[in-house]
């Protein structure tokens, strides 16, 4: 459960972070300044958060519940699939709309 | 290029390859009635391992070699949306299969044997691979089409 949980919120925080950066340009800027390369800075602070989200969740006690399980399995194949369609609608209206 | 460039270049591309076929694996075998478990289990961890080495070699080859020398001919030549839809969407979508991958393989060994007595579960995580499999086809794909736009 711990592992599904965060990777939600790691492909939530991809989307986001993927969108905003090419929006705000000075976010795009502390990427590049920090991790030497803006996609760089993604991975590392995806990967940061992920392992954080891991390690604090798996602490927490919880009933180990089969049902709440697959609905989180079903929400993060819905997020996978959400946030590539919105990185790749995004990317073609950058391209061809604005 | 150098070599070693070339070198990580091949490398991305071969682990990308067997990253998404060792999921495909584990979407074919948790399709099956009776699932073989220590091959779902080993075909899921190598498929981590296959993606995040092809993670790290990609990812040396795209932060040191390929925005200076190869998207701006890309960008310059008429295929310019190969670049900017193509391997914009690509580098990004790439970030969301290690943890795809990492979700089905500690599920797979935490369940273990028990897998197939709880269907539910076991039709989710079919769900999973599949989509991380579908994913992995995508990217690849978008892969050939922004080495064919260099050309």
């Amino acid at each position: 459960m711990a592992a599904t949980i965060a990777a939600i919120c790691a492909i939530f925080f991809v989307t986001l972070i993927t969108v905003l950066a090419d929006l705000v340009p000075p976010l795009k800027d502390w990427l590049k300044a920090v991790f030497t390369h803006h996609w760089i800075g993604k991975g590392i602070l995806s990967v940061a958060l992920f392992a954080l989200l891991f390690l604090v969740l798996e602490k927490t006690p919880r009933q180990a519940e089969e049902g709440r399980l697959a609905a989180m399995l079903r929400l993060l194949s819905w997020f996978a699939v959400l946030g590539t369609l919105v990185l790749f609608g995004f990317f073609l209206y950058e391209a061809f709309v604005k | 290029m150098t070599p070693l460039l070339k070198f990580l270049l091949a490398a991305h591309v071969v682990l990308g390859l067997l990253g998404v076929a060792a999921f495909y694996a584990v979407w074919m075998g948790l399709l099956r009635e009776t699932s073989p478990v220590k091959f779902l289990k080993a075909s899921a961890i190598w498929g981590v391992v296959f993606l995040v080495l092809s993670w790290a070699t990609g990812g040396y080859y795209y932060a040191t070699y390929y925005g200076a020398a190869v998207r701006s001919v890309i960008r310059a030549g008429q295929y310019s949306w190969a670049h900017n839809v193509f391997m914009e969407a690509k580098e990004h979508i790439f970030l969301f299969l290690p943890f795809l991958g990492i979700v089905l393989a500690v599920t797979l060994v935490a369940l273990g044997e028990r897998i197939d007595q709880k269907p539910v579960l076991k039709k989710e995580l079919a769900i999973l691979a599949g989509v991380l499999s579908v994913l992995g086809i995508f990217i690849t794909l978008a892969g050939a089409v922004i080495s064919g736009a260099v050309r």
